[in-house]
């Protein structure tokens, strides 16, 4: 069933709830850290990627804004029922300069498997918007179960 | 008491440490216990008594390892002394950060305002546990620059002040048994079988002491699976078992992130506090047999297609099984241990970063190398004669929905594959240092 609901709205995803042109690929992207037992040392790191559908084996850890985004601007996460459906939750995260690499400003010091639970199986929309409230970049994925 | 699970012993005695209690770290310390009720052993693992919470206990020694205290008990039906599990008594209220930043935050909760960054070793005095299971109300003594005086941090990232246990006398030994009187012996620790806490979590400290406690010819990892499996009652003392006699599969670093054999795991739970779903490792429950045989394939595929972990081919896992509940989210079939997600493979280097077979970057020849190494140990759909499930079934897979960004394999203990790759494991220290 999720799979057949996932596959109408797929074709709607690369649609902008507000009408924005820009996709936030490139823009606002996905954050995970690592770490890896070589030499009997650990070592850690971190990848950057593209934000892509939400599930447990699709997450990120946090989101980075990269500097391909103007000063000011500021991150929305939309959770909606589908694509054109009801508005869910609109978040305002906050972002800070990331200690690990400062041409990044992040967002989630926690896991944000809390926030995606509240709304399993829904749409969530990445926006940055701009001092002015102009949209200058909107991204949309699905939250996904992905175990049968 | 809510869910340590699988936080190093140093971590959750800190973690504990709440109360106003006087100084811990010498022979006579009085200590309190915090789980609803707790085992009082023999050196040796033999059940003496229980006691309840809030019970005091005298601190007499501890054990090689740092894991349990030998500790002299006052309470009905108990003898004069006995062993506990640090995990489950409160030391101290004094503390000190373990971590690179701890936040500090205005609530006891992830989404209270973010204060300031605690560097480790920041000194904490813990003033309240009371307000969320896991958050601490603490103290500072010496606040760093733009830190108040106070605030709320979440227990995993604290541990003992220095010297927690380096002045008790170490008294491992027998005591000497006592009749069994246990009613209805379970597989966990405490009395709250619903969430059982491990001592022992795998992590590669813990493990390298078992190792060298074990003489390092063959660590205790593949000894203590092979004990398990023998005999499903088989209570180990490094590897708790939970439900349906799973243990947690070895991980390690801050976030728990390496996996054994130089394997990742892609699941950060420890960045979740507060949610028992989301303590260390507490996706990682894993059947002892399974454990065994998806070891095998780890060392295997190192060993033959990707001896530097830093690239593309290095293995990545998320889920495996929760403790506390057979289903989660609708995971039939993630609920007894036996099945365990990973993530399709990349051409170029690592990345701990979703991946589907449509993706730039993915590595059709890799991941399908990848599978056939699980299904020569044993690897297979939910079901034995079923091949593992991913989409992209040029690589011999089953296409299943949602398995676009993982591949599903199980390693079944009652499939004979499986038994006799475990059967054939053994562990190589070049391969695998974590399991040694």
């Amino acid at each position: 069933m999720t799979r057949l609901l996932l596959a109408a709205t797929l074709p709607f995803l690369l649609s902008s709830p507000s009408g924005a042109t820009q996709s936030c690929a490139g823009i606002v992207q996905g954050v995970n850290e690592w770490e890896l037992v070589q030499n009997n040392r650990m070592i850690e790191g971190f990848s950057l990627f593209d934000v892509e559908d939400w599930s447990a084996s699709g997450g990120f850890q946090m989101l980075a804004i990269t500097d391909k985004a103007p000063a000011g601007v500021k991150l929305q996460m939309e959770f909606r029922q589908g694509l054109r459906g009801r508005v869910l939750e609109t978040i305002d995260l906050p972002l800070r300069t990331w200690e690990r690499d400062s041409k990044l400003r992040i967002a989630f010091d926690r896991y944000p498997e809390d926030v995606f639970a509240r709304h399993p199986r829904s749409i969530f929309v990445l926006r940055l918007v701009s001092a002015d409230g102009r949209v200058f970049c909107e991204s949309s994925h699905a939250v996904v179960d992905d175990e049968p | 008491m809510r869910s340590f699970s699988g936080v190093t012993p140093w971590t959750v005695v800190a973690a504990l440490g709440l109360c106003a209690a006087p100084a811990i770290g010498s022979e006579g310390q009085v200590v309190r216990v915090t789980a609803s009720a707790l085992n009082v052993r023999t050196f040796d693992e033999n059940r003496l008594c229980a006691v309840p919470r809030n019970t005091q206990l005298t601190v007499i020694g501890r054990n090689a390892e740092g894991t349990r205290v030998k500790v002299r008990v006052n309470h009905p039906g108990c003898p004069g002394e006995g062993w506990v599990y640090v995990n489950y008594v409160l030391p101290s209220a004094r503390a000190e950060v373990d971590a690179s930043s701890l936040s500090l935050r205005a609530g006891p909760s992830a989404s209270r305002r973010w204060i300031c960054g605690l560097p480790r070793g920041t000194d904490v005095e813990v003033t309240d546990d009371t307000r969320n299971p896991g958050w601490f109300q603490v103290r500072l003594p010496n606040p760093p620059p733009g830190c108040p005086s106070e605030g709320y941090v979440h227990g995993s990232y604290l541990k003992p002040e220095s010297g927690f246990f380096s002045s008790l006398p170490v008294t491992e030994g027998a005591i000497p048994r006592m009749e069994n009187t246990e009613a209805g012996a379970g597989l966990c620790e405490t009395g709250d079988c619903s969430n059982p806490s491990p001592p022992g979590n795998g992590n590669i400290e813990d493990l390298r002491q078992i190792a060298a406690a074990a003489g390092g010819a063959q660590g205790q990892f593949l000894t203590e699976l092979r004990r398990m499996i023998a005999n499903p009652n088989y209570r180990s003392p490094h590897y708790p078992r939970g439900r349906d006699g799973m243990i947690q599969y070895p991980i390690s670093g801050r976030l728990g992130k390496a996996g054994p054999c130089g394997s990742a795991r892609y699941n950060p739970d420890e960045l979740m506090p507060g949610r028992s779903r989301w303590g260390r490792g507490s996706d990682t429950w894993i059947n002892p047999t399974t454990a065994c045989a998806f070891t095998a394939a780890l060392q295997e595929w190192k060993r033959t297609a990707c001896p530097d972990s830093t690239q593309g081919c290095r293995v990545a896992w998320g889920d495996i099984s929760l403790n506390r509940a057979a289903q989660w989210d609708g995971h039939r079939t993630h609920t007894m241990g036996y099945c365990i997600d990973v993530r399709p493979l990349r051409s170029g280097g690592f990345q701990d970063a979703p991946i589907t077979h449509r993706s730039r970057g993915y590595s059709r020849d890799r991941t399908r190398q990848m599978i056939e190494t699980f299904k020569r140990f044993g690897g297979t759909g939910y079901r034995n004669n079923e091949n593992p499930y991913f989409n992209d079934t040029a690589c011999g897979t089953r296409s299943m929905g949602g398995h676009d960004n993982h591949i599903h394999v199980c390693f079944n203990p009652n499939n004979p594959a499986v038994q006799g790759a475990c059967n054939n494991l053994t562990i190589d220290p070049n391969i695998c240092p974590e399991l040694q």
